[in-house]
Formats: structure tokens, sequence, C-alpha cells
């Protein structure tokens, strides 16, 4: 090497902003194939940018795939990533084409594959579509009451992050199927973790009276976390209830000695009557004197009247988280 | 109210807003940059949805290799992504938008974001190129810019805006570099009074608009992460009362909406007087939106009673009835049955709000949900008002 190369070798910028040209991709037909091929090496050495262009071009693709092309593809995939974005775009034209048995592959996946994670992978891969609905029109043939009892973790995690998001991001809380299947799950799971987290997270707003019944009923599970968990849902059930659950609740921080289920129960008396239920926290004073505290951070935030949970919440957990 | 029925599965924060009548951005002119996200009208299912905005699938042929008509494929992309650097990234920008394939201008964009991570020289490269391409790739630049953290670094912040401030740009690039300071985690008092004398500025057209929009954005984060919202409310409320661009005095009025700071004593007897005095209908009720989340709803209930005799327009009359109703709930029902009394076209909308909580309800957001529309006024965008 001579000098003069020497010294342009030290400027690596310079030399490849004279050297080779940038490489700029250029445009191809989009091919079913191709396009698999495209999420698996995104999946396996794509940064996360890439990823997600890779899957969610799948998706958008998949509207106008051959069903059975992704299917297949569904049926025979080995790398959980892979299965997860092919998966999803099955479920995308599934929903789009409102075709619920197209997602038979990936319920076989999910509740017969040999390896956890190609089953956690097929679970994940059903969120955002209208899951709980398409398994029904599938004959509940595979439902989530039966993958949440999944002996993977992974599988189970998965069970509860789709039924939260199904709740909030397709059905924004209204939906009473979604309240009936979290209080279902969550009494299949036989895991306090996962019941908990349906039980605080899916919304009881659209709950029928039968579904509010069996809420009512975990109150008096052996797990503390399940009660404390059903104790902070039943806060969240329609106008119409409020006033069954109201008692449910002043009852159970008379009787229930657990921190968590007590601490559980004030939240959930101060949601359904939001200011007015001052008094009924107010004559729970003393009952537990490690709680006052916390009653009466309840009680300052529900001084200030505002109308909303959300912000009552808020100001109540600036007060003591 | 024709998508009413879409409401119902929206959000509920943003029900409240779309709803309450509130929702409200700028016409075509600047649509491209404008407001707070405009609402989301959510259907039931995924499903229905797409159908609606999808043409039915063409009929499937199993075979191989068939040719999927959507969308665009590219050669060479995992390639690309492996060897990404700015400038290759920066070469096929180019390519993405001749093609008008905006999933590759958004990959190519989150490349960048990644690419510049936290180095404020590779994101200076960014406003640099910014600056000197013609439209759409500013606001691709600027946008990858926005969500690296490198946007934080000093350097960074103080040149965006010293090219803000630059009169000599033309005003929508003034702009686009204000939108790239709103992910900002807090303003010190000097930058805040930098952008409010934009946003106060006559001949700064889009970038006041951008600038008010900038200063309520990093209000809304620097709450969320410290609590901290007044000396920005101050600015805002400084601008909602002087400005006069009806557009940006509505806008600085709006954007305590995202994230709702508990406002003021002081704030509210200012904000009832732009009630009472603006000469703006959408400004009034905007003002009216405002007083229904502060410390004091009795006194926002008197501002309400206050201003409700020298209103004449039915729909601002509407605003202060349901805002009452949200600032109070159900002890607001006496003001509204007075409001109903002295103006029977609201009487319906007592009646039903009686009822609504008589149904055991309190949460004002399931109140609203379950509350029937009877004026016709939501104002579209872009129409005449």
């Amino acid at each position: 090497m001579g000098p003069r190369l020497l010294w342009l070798s030290l400027l690596p910028g310079l030399a490849l902003a004279q050297g080779a040209p940038l490489p700029v991709p250029t445009k191809t037909a989009c091919t079913v194939e191709g396009m698999l091929d495209e999420v698996r090496v995104a999946m396996k050495t794509g940064s996360p940018a890439y990823r997600k262009y890779a899957r969610l071009r799948l998706k958008e693709a998949a509207i106008a795939m051959p069903p059975e092309a992704l299917g297949r593809a569904v049926s025979e995939e080995r790398d959980p990533a892979v299965l997860e974005a092919v998966g999803a775009a099955l479920a995308t034209k599934a929903s789009n084409a409102q075709k619920p048995e197209l997602l038979q592959p990936l319920l076989s996946r999910a509740s017969q594959d040999a390896d956890p994670g190609l089953r956690a992978a097929a679970v994940r891969a059903l969120q955002g579509s209208p899951s709980v609905e398409f398994m029904a029109k599938n004959g509940d043939v595979v439902t989530y009451e039966q993958l949440v009892r999944d002996s993977s973790p992974e599988v189970r995690k998965a069970v509860v992050e789709n039924l939260v998001t199904e709740s909030s991001g397709i059905y924004f809380g209204h939906n009473p199927e979604l309240a009936e299947a979290a209080v279902k799950v969550a009494a299949a799971s036989g895991d306090p973790a996962v019941a908990s987290r349906l039980l605080g997270e899916v919304s009881m707003e659209a709950a029928s009276p039968e579904v509010v019944r069996k809420l009512t009923g975990q109150l008096r599970s052996e797990d503390a976390g399940l009660r404390a968990a059903a104790a902070k849902a039943l806060g969240g059930v329609p106008g119409s209830e409020s006033a069954g659950a109201r008692r449910s609740l002043t009852s159970l921080y008379r009787s229930d000695s657990d921190l968590a289920v007590r601490k559980a129960s004030l939240e959930g008396i101060a949601r359904l009557g939001q200011a007015q239920s001052r008094p009924v926290l107010e004559s729970l004073r003393g009952v537990d004197k490690r709680l006052d505290p916390e009653l009466d951070a309840w009680l300052s935030a529900l001084q200030k009247n505002l109308q909303e949970w959300h912000l009552i919440l808020r100001e109540k957990q600036r007060l003591s988280p | 109210m024709t998508s009413r029925p879409l409401f119902k599965v929206a959000l509920a924060g943003l029900v409240l807003l779309v709803a309450l009548g509130v929702v409200w951005w700028r016409g075509a002119d600047r649509a491209d940059d404008a407001g707070p996200p405009p609402p989301v009208a959510a259907t039931p299912s995924t499903a229905t949805a797409s159908n609606a905005a999808v043409a039915p699938p063409p009929a499937a042929h199993a075979g191989p290799r068939e040719e999927i008509p959507l969308p665009g494929c590219w050669d060479g992309l995992a390639a690309l992504d492996q060897s990404a650097t700015l400038e290759s990234l920066h070469a096929a920008v180019a390519s993405a938008i001749q093609a008008r394939d905006t999933a590759l201008v958004a990959y190519l964009q989150e490349r960048l974001t990644e690419l510049v991570g936290k180095d404020p020289d590779r994101a200076l490269q960014l406003v640099a190129w910014a600056v000197n391409a013609a439209p759409p790739e500013p606001a691709i630049y600027l946008e990858a810019l926005k969500a690296a953290p490198a946007v934080r670094h000093p350097r960074v912040t103080e040149k965006l805006l010293a090219v803000a401030e630059n009169k000599s740009l033309f005003t929508q690039d003034r702009a686009a570099v204000l939108d790239a300071l709103e992910t900002q985690h807090h303003f010190t008092p000097e930058t805040r009074g930098r952008i409010k004398a934009i946003a106060l500025d006559e001949s700064a057209d889009s970038a006041a608009w951008v600038a008010t929009r900038t200063l309520g954005r990093v209000m809304k984060e620097d709450y969320e992460r410290t609590g901290t919202y007044a000396p920005y409310w101050k600015d805002l409320l400084d601008i909602g009362t002087t400005s006069d661009d009806t557009a940006v005095r509505l806008l600085a009025l709006e954007m305590p909406s995202y994230s709702n700071p508990l406002l003021d004593s002081d704030s509210i007897d200012t904000l009832a007087k732009v009630m009472r005095t603006d000469k703006e209908r959408d400004v009034r009720e905007m003002a009216a939106f405002r007083l229904a989340v502060t410390e004091d709803p009795q006194k926002a209930l008197a501002a309400y009673r206050a201003a409700f005799d020298g209103e004449h327009d039915l729909c601002v009359r509407w605003a202060f009835l349901r805002f009452a109703v949200r600032a109070a709930g159900a002890d607001a029902l006496p003001l509204v049955e007075e409001f109903a009394r002295k103006d029977p076209r609201l009487r319906q909308d007592y009646l039903d709000f009686k009822a609504l909580y008589a149904s055991g309800t309190t949460d004002f957001a399931r109140i609203w949900m379950g509350k029937k529309e009877h004026h016709d006024c939501v104002v579209e965008e872009g129409a005449p008002h």
C-alpha cells in the first residue's frame, strides 16, 4: 500500500463517498414467496424498522393473497417471529374478508404445537383481530379458556395480552363478550397473576348482570390476588349494577383481612360512586388502621369533585400511588 | 351529528373532545401539519372498518409466483438495511417518494431515527437536509429527527429554534421545524419565550399556529413527566387572549385538552372573561370547554351561569350546559334546569342528563356515551360557520 492509499484509508468516509455507489433498492413485483422470504430475512437479521416494515407489508398484501398460501405458511413455519408475522397477516385477512374459518390453521398451531414458543407466537398473531368472536364462530373448538391453561407461561401471557388489547383496542371497552371472556378466562386460568391482570385491565363497562354475578363470586376466591382483582373490576361495572357491587365491596372491606383486597375494595367503591362515595368511605374509617391513610387519599381526591374516573384516579395516585 | 353511532365506540377521551364539539383543526391550507390527532372513529371490529376501505379481494388463484397487485416490493432492501448509513437512506428516499410508497417512506424514516439515535451531529445532518430539500422530503427528515433522542441535545434544539425564528424562510418550512420541537421533555423559560414570540407574530402565519401547538404538546409531556403545566399554560392563555388570529387563539385554549391539568382559580377568571367577550363563537365554546376541568368546579358553574344570559348563540349555550355537567356532574343539574327554563330548546338535554344520572352511572365519560344529540352544532373541517 503506497503512502497516498494509506492516507486515504485513514478517512474511510471520504473513500466511501468517492468509491462504491450507494445501493438504492429497485422496485420489483410482489409474490407470496418473495414476501415470505423477505419476512424471514427481516425477522432474522433486520433492524427493528425493517422488521416492522416487513410485517406491515405482509399484512397489507395479505388482503390480496390467496388464503391457501398463507394458511400453508402458518402450518409449516418453524420460527416463532416469522409465524407471528405470517399468522397476523392471516388474521388480518380473515377479519377483512369476514371469514373466521381462515383462522383454523393458526388456532391449530396455538393449541397443538409441541413447541411452547410456537404456540405463544400463534396466540400473539391473533392480537388485533376480533379473536373472541371468531373463535366462537369456529365452534369454540379452540377457546381462550382452553389456551390459558397451557403449561407455558409465555402462552398464558399471550392470552392475557390478546384479551386486554382486544377489549381496549378493538372495542374500546364497550363489549359485553370481552367482559364475559375476561371473567371466564380468569376463573379458568388457575394462575393468579393472569387472573389479576385480566380482571384489572379488561373493561367491565358493558358486563351483563350474569357476568357481574360471576365476578362477585370471585370475591370469595381462595387466592387473595384474585379477590383483589375482582374487587377492582367490580368498580367498573355498569351503573345499573353499582348498588349491588357497592354493597359487596363494603362488606368485603369489613370482612376480608388481606391488605391488598381491602385496598382494591376502596378503589372499587370510589369508582362506583365517585364523589358520592365519600360517606361510604368515611363509614369504613377505623376498620383497618393501616389503610386509613389510603382512605384519606381517596377522600382528598374525591373532594375535588372531578367527574371522570381517569382524572380521579390520577389525582389519587399523586397523593398516594 | 351524523357520525354519532361511531362515537359510541370511540375512546372515551377522544369522545369527550370530539363529541363535546371541540375537536377542530385547520382547513386544507394547513391540514398537513394540522392540530392534535384527528378523532378516531373506531368500529366494533377491525373487519368492518377494513371492509369499508378496501375493495373486495380479486379472485384468488393459488399458483406459483403469482403476482400480488399491491403493494410494491423492493429488491435490495435487506442489503440496504444491513449496511444502512445516513447517506444510503437519504439516497433511497427519492425512489420511495417517486414510487409513492408510503410504507417504504415510513421504513426509511424509522431507520434514519435508529441511525441518528443520540448523536447530535447526525441529527444536525437531518436538519441540514430538511432545510435544503423540497417537499415532501423535509417532513421525512424532521419526523425522523423528532423521534430520535438526539433531538433533545442542546445543540440540536438551538439549531431548530434558530431555523424556526428565521423570517427569511417560508413560513411552512419554519412550521415544519417547530413541529420537530414537540418531542422535547421540557422547555426552559427562554425557549418558551422564543416560541411564544413566534406564536404571537402576525406575519408568521402557519408557523404561529404550529408554535402554539408545540408549546401545548411540550406542556403535556412535561406535565405527564413532572406535573408541571403552569408556566406553559400561562403562555398559552396569553396567546389565547391576545393573538389576532382566531385559529391561534382557539388552539392555545384547546391544548390543555390533551393532558387535562386541573386549572387554577385565576385561570377560571380569565377564561370566564373570554367566554363572555370573545367575538368568535368557536373561541367562546373552547373557553367553556376549558372550564370543565379545574380545581374549583363550583366557581366554573358560577362562570357558566354568569355568561348564559348574554350569550345568544344556541350552540354556545349548549356548550355551557354540557360543560357544566362535565365540570360538576349531578351537582350541575339544578343549573342545567335553570338553563332549560330560560331556553326551552335545551329542555330535552336537561331531561336526558337527569335520567342518565338517575341510572346510577357517575363517570362523565360513560354519561356522555349515553347522551343523545339534539343540536346541529359540530363544525366539520373546512365548513363555513
